[in-house]
């Protein structure tokens, strides 16, 4: 029982992880006034569950405060309590402490503040006083019986138990006893007595999984060492209900159909209608010596627990399970299936490109025997391949709404720590991203919403002061942008102090003092490590995490933050990631006799330039390239990741000289999220190819210029280029100015 | 005197977990193949093709609620005279006055004892084995 007791425990968690965020969003709507009867109904209900739900489990606390959050919501229900932002405030602080009082009980939270508890009980029972109501009483789970009710007894002469189907106007169920006993060969040809079990147990609805009686009959089960090990001596009987109308026995036929010719196999129908509800095991001469019940796998037996209530048919039965002829059933929405299976598959997936890659290296391979016909049906696989890899990252994909849901509460929490108030408005919840991602996206962007209210909205007089709204806005939204994904964080705060961040980041000896940066670069400083500008460090933002924390932890998702900040209108934050961590398309360059990837998505377009006419040497010394008009600047990219010379005899005075005899170079002209371009002179092209991403960091260490390592076709180990440092090593060298003139001057 | 194997049961209810506490603690009273519908309308799909004794069902759902379902089972010939329990956690004495007028037979107060549960039950059917 205590085991039943603990799944059922898990269900509920389940139900709250769902009823929690249906309460945010009732109240959400509330807040709006976009509210409905309905709408309050479901915040009604969403606590009126968790309450009886913990009721049942004896979580007291939860139940107690679940209930006096419940009485003061019914106020609201009935109309009693007018739904004003402060008593919306108090709904949603008290929803906080309800959800953390759950992760209590869940042991995933610390335990909540008594004094925490007793505050939000208070405003909650002010609220049922506006209702008119006496306080709630503390007394939870009353009956609410009145006193003068007496239950109605049923005149069990209205039940006939012998026929309890009177009045039905239908058959009532009979049993159905099937006997069966394999023979060898039935084994011998693969098949398995488990599978006619679970074709049997199939054929009944699946609340009524239970109802089947399983006995096994081993009287002719030898001793041990008498025991010949490919012979057959198990039978079975099993007794299973037939629900009025249905062609059962038929069904049954069906399922032996298969096996009819290797196994001994007979259906019986009780005789009297009387048993029919009470199943007592069959007093069957053959099996008298039984074992007692089910040699039936549990998970077939039980409908596994799962929060979709809708009856599930089993989720696994295997392939070879005889097939049901003719016979409807439900279909479920969803299954449950564990994380882990969908890593495997995943991993195998990668892998399985990584091998066909090989095949089709192997295939066209200098001196491989051409066969056009191989390599059409290599292309089909290929497509298949490709298929079933986004199919299994769509399986893997979530919508962002959660995560997005979660960041209400930090934002609610962080202004009414600062003293501001900030309304968050979120867009794109319907995103999906990989899962992986999902996770590890909660913590930066908690950080990030933490700073957006500290630092970024402004109090609300220096706001009235500047002519704008007391309430600050932040924008939360996620949308897919060429294989990528763009989250913003914005906010029409006073933008980033330029000046304060430099100031700091001298002090701090993160930049020389005198130095002269750009805007841009000074804004990259709050992502410098042991950067704060906070005078005082806050409760907020203040935790021993800095900006450079969550740049990190961005990239280590394969992803990159960039900022936008305009004084006083508010600054934009953009995390752009990769929609999956396992696969993506690369360009495989050839640089110094390395073959390396860049990823499609950052590729603009692959020119060829003349060295004389297209590149220009600007002031400091360094090179761009006129590509239509605009001048990006050049990354020799053997030289930038320092990689050793062909030919090591072969002295080259400088860049210049790398050009082809012809005085033509093949570059690549690649951008990144904020739209700055580089140009990377490559020394050729061999091919796009889907690559399986390899973390270096986990086998090696992080190397500038480099995201991730790969297995090409031919088996050799390939760098996967980091394209955005690269973007960002070039361009800061680069005075942009000095870019202006000479487009100017090539126009 | 009904025993509780030859009880037919339904429980209606949104939530999977206290559907299932119920269903065990059913269980436990020595009811077998106790069934259970998430709502009031796929209560009444499934009472129409099969014989029940006995529903429990929530107030509180989503869609049909409670006491709509147990209009529903009273004004059909078919259902009208099977026993219908009321499970609730609300002191709501509105709701249970429209009940008690529907013809509820009894109700069972959340959280409820298996004993509670067993003398809730025994108050419809007289004594159970």
């Amino acid at each position: 029982m205590g085991d039943v007791m603990d799944d059922i425990l898990k269900i509920f968690f389940e139900e709250c992880d769902e009823l929690l965020p249906e309460l945010e969003r009732g109240l959400g709507e509330i807040s709006e006034e976009e509210s409905s009867q309905e709408t309050i109904n479901a915040i009604f209900r969403a606590v009126h569950s968790i309450k009886g739900g913990a009721a049942s489990f004896g979580l007291d606390r939860l139940v107690r405060f679940a209930h006096v959050y419940e009485s003061a919501l019914d106020g609201l229900r009935s109309g009693k309590v007018e739904p004003d932002q402060a008593i919306i405030k108090t709904f949603f602080l008290a929803m906080d402490v309800l959800s953390d009082l759950v992760a209590e009980a869940k042991h995933t939270g610390d335990e909540v503040d008594e004094g925490r508890i007793d505050e939000n009980v208070r405003k909650l029972e002010a609220i049922i006083g506006q209702g008119g109501d006496a306080p709630a009483s503390s007394e939870v789970g009353e009956t609410p019986v009145p006193e003068d009710f007496t239950p109605v007894t049923v005149d069990l002469g209205g039940f006939d138990f012998d026929d309890h189907a009177e009045g039905f106007g239908e058959t009532p169920p009979q049993r159905l006893t099937v006997t069966f006993r394999p023979h060898s060969e039935l084994y011998s040809r693969g098949d398995d007595a488990r599978n006619l079990l679970l074709g049997l147990q199939e054929l009944l609805p699946v609340e009524e999984a239970g109802a089947m009686d399983v006995v096994c009959s081993t009287q002719e089960l030898p001793a041990l060492v008498d025991l010949p090990a490919e012979d057959a001596r198990l039978g079975w009987t099993v007794r299973l209900p037939e629900p009025p109308g249905s062609a059962l026995e038929e069904d049954i036929q069906a399922v032996f159909d298969w096996v009819g010719d290797v196994c001994d196999f007979q259906i019986a129908r009780d005789g009297q209608a009387g048993e029919a509800v009470e199943p007592e095991p069959a007093e069957d001469a053959a099996v008298q010596e039984d074992v007692p019940v089910v040699p039936v796998p549990a998970e077939m037996v039980e409908s596994v627990p799962q929060a979709d209530p809708a009856p599930s048919a089993p989720a696994s039965a295997p392939a070879s399970a005889p097939a049901k002829i003719g016979r409807k059933r439900e279909q479920n929405a969803s299954i449950r299936v564990d994380i882990g299976r969908i890593g495997m598959l995943m991993d195998m997936v990668g892998e399985m490109v990584i091998g066909q890659a090989s095949l089709e290296s192997a295939l066209t391979r200098d001196g491989a025997l051409y066969d056009p016909e191989l390599l059409k049906r290599l292309a089909v696989i290929k497509t298949l391949t490709r298929d079933i890899q986004e199919a299994v990252m769509a399986i893997r994909a979530q919508p962002v709404r959660n995560v997005f849901q979660r960041m209400q509460r930090v934002v609610r929490e962080a202004s009414s720590l600062a003293n501001k108030d900030v309304a968050l408005v979120l867009e794109g919840e319907e995103t999906e991203v990989d899962r992986t991602l999902i996770e590890n996206l909660t913590d930066p962007l908690t950080h990030m919403l933490r700073n957006a209210v500290d630092h970024g909205i402004e109090s609300p007089q220096a706001r009235q002061a500047a002519g704008k709204p007391a309430q600050g806005t932040i924008w939360l939204s996620a949308r897919h942008r060429s294989g990528r994904i763009l989250i913003e964080i914005r906010d029409d705060g006073g933008g980033i102090n330029t000046r304060r961040v430099l100031q700091t980041a001298i002090k701090r000896g993160i930049v020389a003092s005198g130095a002269s940066l750009g805007e841009n670069e000074i804004n990259e400083l709050i992502f410098a490590p042991g950067f704060s500008t906070a005078e005082t460090v806050s409760d907020l933002s203040g935790r021993g995490v800095g900006m450079d924390v969550v740049k990190q932890a961005i990239q280590n998702l394969g992803g990159r933050v960039n900022i936008q900040s305009t004084p006083g209108k508010g600054t934009l934050f953009t995390l752009s990631l990769p929609l999956t961590l396992a696969v993506l398309d690369g360009m495989l360059i050839e640089c110094r006799g390395s073959t390396m990837v860049v990823p499609v998505s950052s590729v603009v377009e692959l020119v060829t330039v003349q060295m004389k006419k297209d590149v220009y040497t600007i002031p400091d010394g360094s090179h761009v390239v006129s590509v239509r008009g605009r001048c990006i600047p050049l990354i020799y990219l053997g030289d930038e990741l320092t990689l050793p010379e062909e030919n090591g005899t072969q002295e080259e005075p400088h860049h210049m000289g790398r050009a082809g005899e012809e005085g033509q170079m093949i570059v690549l002209v690649v951008e990144n999220e904020a739209g700055a371009r580089a140009a990377l002179v490559v020394d050729g092209v061999r091919d796009q190819a889907q690559v399986v991403i390899k973390s270096i960091e986990k086998n090696y260490r992080q190397i500038k210029g480099v995201s991730a390592a790969t297995i090409l076709g031919d088996g050799s180990v390939s760098l996967i280029l980091d394209v955005s440092t690269l973007i960002v090593s070039a361009t800061k060298r680069v005075d942009t100015r000095a870019l202006e003139a000479i487009a100017e001057r090539a126009a | 005197m009904p025993s509780a194997s030859q009880i037919r049961a339904l429980i209606v209810d949104d939530q999977a977990s206290i559907r299932q506490v119920l269903a065990s603690h059913m269980a436990a009273l020595g009811f077998k193949g106790v069934v259970q519908r998430k709502d009031g309308k796929e209560a009444l799909d499934y009472l129409e093709t099969n014989p029940i004794h006995l529903v429990i069902s929530d107030f509180n759902m989503p869609g049909m609620d409670g006491l709509a379902l147990l209009e529903a089972v009273r004004s059909n010939p078919k259902t009208a005279k099977l026993a219908f329990i009321i499970l609730t956690g609300e002191a709501n004495a509105g709701l249970v006055q429209k009940a008690v007028a529907a013809g509820v037979n009894n109700f069972l107060a959340k959280p409820y004892t298996v004993a509670k549960l067993k003398e809730t039950l025994e108050k419809v059917f007289g004594p159970i084995r």
